[in-house]
């Protein structure tokens, strides 16, 4: 596995607490970029490039997670959610709880044990309020000694191959769209016709924040999301769902959240359906009807900007470990340049 | 990618952003013609507070004006 792709899954960065994250996208893109920045909103922006157009590259870099919000007298840790997680997918979870030191801190979200549960007890999921990691100390004092209230809770660092071209990892949800954003700004030229911007945006999963900030400070004349969409090819989903299958390409966005999020203008979807089909680039179309990416925030800014978004379709998303297919993952990255070069020798 | 839950909290950070005079004006009507007593707004930073009969109903800057 590549060690930058690896580092990104296994890096720390709920939203708001991205530092970490941040450090290595400011790491790989000060060796590719003419010049990189942190924003006052936290984003990293590289820049590279010299000409007419501005054009814009997003991936989030922030993942769901978890902020302590309580400490119980017996040392039992409360928390809230940050960004969409389904309750019951924390139950028994292994978390590292990252302190002020940087330190991880194994948790473990505790459960009542079926034989303790009533009849009804079983049938009702509980829900995350209700729910608390056990650090192994027994009072309060304990815990605030290792770990404060507002220390940011992530799953259980995790990345690996699990067969051929069939990856898996933390946080996938964004940070593989992270590394293809770094491909695509290597392999550009370095005299390359327009201003190219690659900027790892924060908080996109709690309300598509640092697209919104990003967008507006460089205001292109085009922005390309990268992200990762809900892939159908698992049990359990039927293919008027989700259509999109690991390993077939990256996925054009078309409409995301039916319409709420992001519609993609024509004349966008035609350049980048152009793109890939001139270059024999693997990809599908993605309709989606309940999520959407920094590009919904990005294309109502200012007087409007033209946006458009590639999604890398990713099995199990916000959930502590995803599977996904490098072949997608690099398909995304010719997509975006071929569809970078496209916009540039426009009009 | 942001599901739904992200969904709803942009609605309300733009709603936060977006609260005009017009739109004081507009919940103001609202609860006029529900025939409440005439609740007070104040603008301080991001949030709305609105007060009625003296009582804080709101204020988390968001828009559930509760009854
Ligand atoms: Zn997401």
């Amino acid at each position: 596995m590549d060690k930058l792709l690896k580092d990104l899954l296994l890096s720390d960065g709920i939203s708001g607490y991205e530092e970490n994250v941040g450090k290595i996208m400011t790491e790989t893109l000060s060796k590719i970029c003419d010049s990189v920045e942190t924003d006052g909103f936290g984003n990293v922006i590289g820049k590279k490039g010299k000409g007419k157009k501005k054009i814009m590259i997003a991936a989030h870099m922030d993942e769901i997670g978890m902020v302590v919000k309580h400490v119980s007298e017996k040392g039992f840790i409360y928390f809230i959610k940050i960004g969409g997680i389904n309750d019951p997918i924390l139950m028994g979870k292994v978390v590292k709880i990252i302190n002020k030191k940087g330190e991880h801190i194994t948790g473990i979200i505790g459960t009542k044990p079926p034989h303790l549960m009533s009849e009804e007890e079983r049938k009702v999921p509980v829900k995350f309020d209700n729910m608390f990691i056990d650090i192994g100390f027994s009072s309060r004092e304990e815990v605030l000694k290792v770990i404060d209230i507002g220390d940011q809770i992530i799953f259980e660092p995790n990345a690996g191959i699990l067969n051929g071209d069939f990856y898996y990892g933390k946080a996938a949800d964004n940070r593989i769209s992270c590394y293809a954003m770094a491909k695509v700004m290597e392999k550009l030229p370095k005299n390359i016709d327009a201003e190219i911007y690659a900027c790892a945006t924060a908080q996109e999963e709690v309300g598509l924040k640092g697209g919104k900030t990003s967008s507006f400070k460089l205001n292109p004349d085009f922005a390309l999301v990268i992200d990762t969409t809900v892939a159908g090819d698992m049990p359990g989903i039927d293919p008027k769902t989700s259509d999109l299958k690991l390993g077939k390409g990256v996925a054009i966005t078309m409409v995301e959240a039916s319409g709420r999020g992001t519609i993609v203008p024509n004349k966008v979807r035609k350049i980048m359906i152009e793109a890939a089909k001139e270059n024999n680039i693997a990809h599908q179309i993605d309709i989606i009807d309940g999520g959407m990416t920094d590009g919904a925030a990005i294309y109502i800014n200012r007087d409007g900007i033209l946006t458009g978004i590639l999604s890398i379709p990713t099995r199990y998303i916000h959930a502590p470990s995803s599977v996904f297919n490098i072949k997608d993952v690099e398909s995304a990255v010719e997509l975006a340049i071929k569809t970078i070069e496209k916009i540039i020798n426009n009009e | 990618m942001s599901n739904e839950g992200a969904l709803s909290a942009q609605i309300k950070g733009l709603l936060t952003q977006t609260m005009t005079k017009n739109f004081f004006i507009l919940c103001r009507k609202i609860l006029l013609s529900k025939d409440l007593e005439i609740p007070l707004f104040k603008k301080s930073g991001d949030s709305l507070f609105v007060k009625r009969g003296g009582r804080v109903e709101d204020s988390d800057g968001g828009f559930s004006l509760r009854r």
